[in-house]
């Protein structure tokens, strides 16, 4: 038998040196049915509020964060609902629905709980916010009440975090903190009568005279508890020198702050717990949408307030730091943007890898949709140095973060995925250094390879 | 592979300071906040001094001691050296004077001076120091080819000159992550950052002084300019 396929004559079709005649007019030309909800809908996006203030001061923080001062705060908070008025209006915000925020600071509850209830009541009528939409706000055991608590849950914040530290009174004394664990304890207890079912505590390891033995000890305290998320953060003290602090007992060796990590790794994925962020730790379910939800599907993040970091319309950029200007500029009607960068095509895939991998993992598929690339060819190279350092496995879905080993390495597998412009700069804390950027243009690159750019396949 | 050379910071070419120092309150000001914060970033050039310390040894100078801090660090260390500092602006001089005057009063064990003089003409004899060494004024020296000279003059032949300054082609990554520490004084940390001179500047310096085999070491955000090759420091 054979079979002898021809080309079929088409009158819209034609092969040069024959002339086409179809005038081309639409592109693509597969037509399936599309309805007015699917060309309407609005598009997910998150929100960050930066609340600079703080009942009292911490020493190792290196966050913009002021004492909380009445007048100022009230000041502030009117500049911050007017932040919230001026990208209300635009018709590129209300193109979205707010599906996840943060609050964060500072210290969000140094607000009162009129404050709290007047801000977010402000921000969730003025936004398109999505119903159950994941709102995270961080507290300390001191600053929440049960009138805060009640004010939170009523305007449909669900998750909140507790910067608690540690368990142990001398540690506390240490690092200048009310030195009752008992109290601490009373907050998360208080919170869960409100109705909180989401809390997650903060916890420090180097901390000056903390051992293995009363880490650990912090550590069964916060799973006792029974809360759902664990996170703990390397302590570092930014005052150099502090007559008060020299005579505290010295921070544990860095070889043990590392084995601190990798210990506390082990016990919370022992406990149930999922790791995310490298030293953030959640019951199932429990993870916060922010950041891992806004990084792996590259959400928008509206920024609120001094400093607040934020990515729109192909810039990420942070708002003016210094809280006078900030409300200057809000209130002469513009919005408070200091500094950031335009996030090319190539920029962009870079940067949902970088972010991407800081929830653990990165999915092929999900990738594909978003940017139309399989980044398991394009960044063929990096991954399989990630997997010979044993940082990460992959197979066909996409690749995942070894724990614990890659948890502690966790931005070094991110810095993996930097382009080469972009390596061994650093993270921003809120400096606006415009003033000693150089004043010369950057020279443009133009490549005559825009397949590779558009690739990023810019490797050495 | 798509890099870039453009720089990010105003950092391309040198811009003296046109008068450093000139506000009495300011200087009062700056002091406070090294006081404060600067104990990191003097642990290493005091370290670098204390390595190259020998038995017998009795005379340290530094040249352009800012606000004494550094001498007085040194020399709480070393009691039974003396100390001399030169210095040629009255308002550094005079802050740098309250500080040793704690430092007696808190019965500090060091032998520090202070002493207004040119720079470009030490006050102290030649071969008559141990080490001479400056931490961050550099970049203030009006006629560096001279002092220069005259650090050599004054350095026992068995001695060692030690000058550390900012380094202006620092990589900017380094820059910019200092710069998101010192906030309100980055305006000052720059601007001294833009005196600063570069590895190839200060070489050409050293030559100009007749002093073409002293080394100029890259370290980090810094230059290291040494009589001889000095051993590394650790962090």
């Amino acid at each position: 038998m054979s079979i002898t396929t021809t080309t079929t004559s088409m009158p819209f079709w034609k092969e040069y040196p024959e002339r086409d005649s179809e005038w081309v007019r639409q592109y693509p030309t597969k037509h399936v049915p599309v309805n007015e909800e699917e060309v309407f809908t609005r598009k997910p996006m998150g929100v960050y509020v930066h609340i600079p203030f703080c009942n009292r001061l911490c020493f190792s923080c290196p966050y913009i964060k002021h004492q909380t001062d009445r007048d100022l705060t009230r000041t502030y908070l009117d500049a911050l609902k007017t932040e919230i008025t001026n990208y209300a209006e635009r018709p590129y915000i209300q193109d979205h629905v707010i599906t996840l925020g943060y609050i964060g600071g500072g210290t969000p509850t140094a607000l009162t709980a009129p404050q709290l209830d007047d801000l977010l009541g402000h921000m969730f009528s003025s936004f398109n916010v999505e119903e159950g939409a994941d709102f995270s706000i961080e507290t300390t055991p001191v600053d929440i009440s049960e009138r805060k608590a009640t004010v939170l849950l009523e305007r449909g914040i669900r998750r909140i975090s507790l910067g608690v530290q540690t368990f142990v009174p001398e540690e506390l004394k240490n690092i200048g903190r009310p030195n009752d664990p008992e109290m601490l304890k009373e907050s998360i207890r208080l919170l869960r009568r409100c109705g909180f079912e989401n809390i997650n505590i903060d916890l420090m390891h180097g901390i000056n005279g903390q051992t293995m033995e009363s880490w650990e000890h912090s550590l069964d305290v916060a799973i006792d508890l029974g809360v759902t998320c664990i996170s703990f953060y390397t302590y570092m003290e930014f005052a150099q020198i502090s007559t008060k602090r020299r005579k505290l007992p010295p921070v544990p060796e860095k070889a043990v702050v590392d084995d601190m990590f990798l210990f506390a790794a082990e016990k919370l994925s022992k406990a149930g717990f999922l790791g995310y962020y490298g030293d953030c730790f959640a019951k199932p379910g429990h993870q916060p949408k922010y950041g891992e939800t806004s990084w792996s599907e590259d959400i928008p993040i509206i920024p609120l307030g001094p400093t607040a970091t934020g990515h729109l319309r192909d810039h990420w950029y942070f708002n003016e730091p210094d809280i006078g200007r900030y409300i200057q500029t809000v209130m002469e009607g513009r919005l408070p943007i200091s500094m950031g960068k335009h996030i090319t095509k190539s920029e962009s895939i870079r940067r949902s890898m970088v972010l991407g991998v800081k929830a653990g993992r990165v999915n092929r598929e999900r990738f594909r949709r978003i940017h139309g690339v399989d980044f398991m060819e394009m960044f063929r190279a990096e991954i399989d140095d990630l997997i010979e350092k044993e940082l990460i496995t992959a197979d066909e879905n996409g690749i995942e973060v070894t724990g614990p080993k890659g948890w502690y390495y966790l931005d070094n597998i991110s810095k993996a995925f930097y382009s080469p412009e972009f390596r061994r700069y650093p993270q921003h804390l809120g400096a606006d250094i415009s003033n000693f950027i150089s004043s010369r243009p950057i020279p443009l690159q133009l490549t005559t390879r825009p397949k590779d750019e558009e690739a990023g396949c810019d490797h050495h | 592979m798509t890099t870039t050379e453009a720089r990010l910071l105003n950092l391309t070419e040198r811009v003296p300071q046109a008068s450093p120092h000139d506000d009495i309150d300011k200087v009062r000001f700056y002091d406070l906040g090294m006081r404060r914060s600067a104990l990191m970033a003097y642990k290493r050039p005091s370290d670098r001094i204390m390595a190259n310390v020998r038995d017998g040894m009795t005379d340290l100078v530094e040249v352009g001691f800012n606000t004494g801090l550094l001498s007085l660090h040194v020399a709480g260390k070393l009691p039974d050296l003396a100390v001399s500092g030169v210095e040629e602006n009255q308002n550094l001089v005079d802050v740098a004077e309250d500080n040793l005057t704690l430092a007696v009063w808190a019965n500090s064990a060091g032998d520090v001076e202070f002493e207004m003089a040119k720079l470009n003409r030490l006050p102290f004899p030649d071969d008559s120091a141990d080490i001479v060494f400056s931490f961050s004024s550099l970049h203030r020296w009006r006629r560096p080819v001279e002092t220069l000279k005259e650090c050599a003059r004054i350095c026992k032949p068995d001695g060692v000159v030690i000058i550390e300054d900012m380094n202006r082609h620092a990589e900017e990554g380094h820059i910019t992550f200092i710069l998101q520490f010192v906030k309100e004084g980055g305006d000052e940390f720059m601007r001294s950052l833009q005196a600063a001179y570069t590895r190839d500047e200060a070489a050409e310096l050293l030559k100009e002084a007749g002093l073409a085999d002293w080394q100029v070491v890259e370290e980090d955000l810094g230059l290291v300019i040494s009589s001889r090759p000095l051993e590394p420091v650790s962090t």
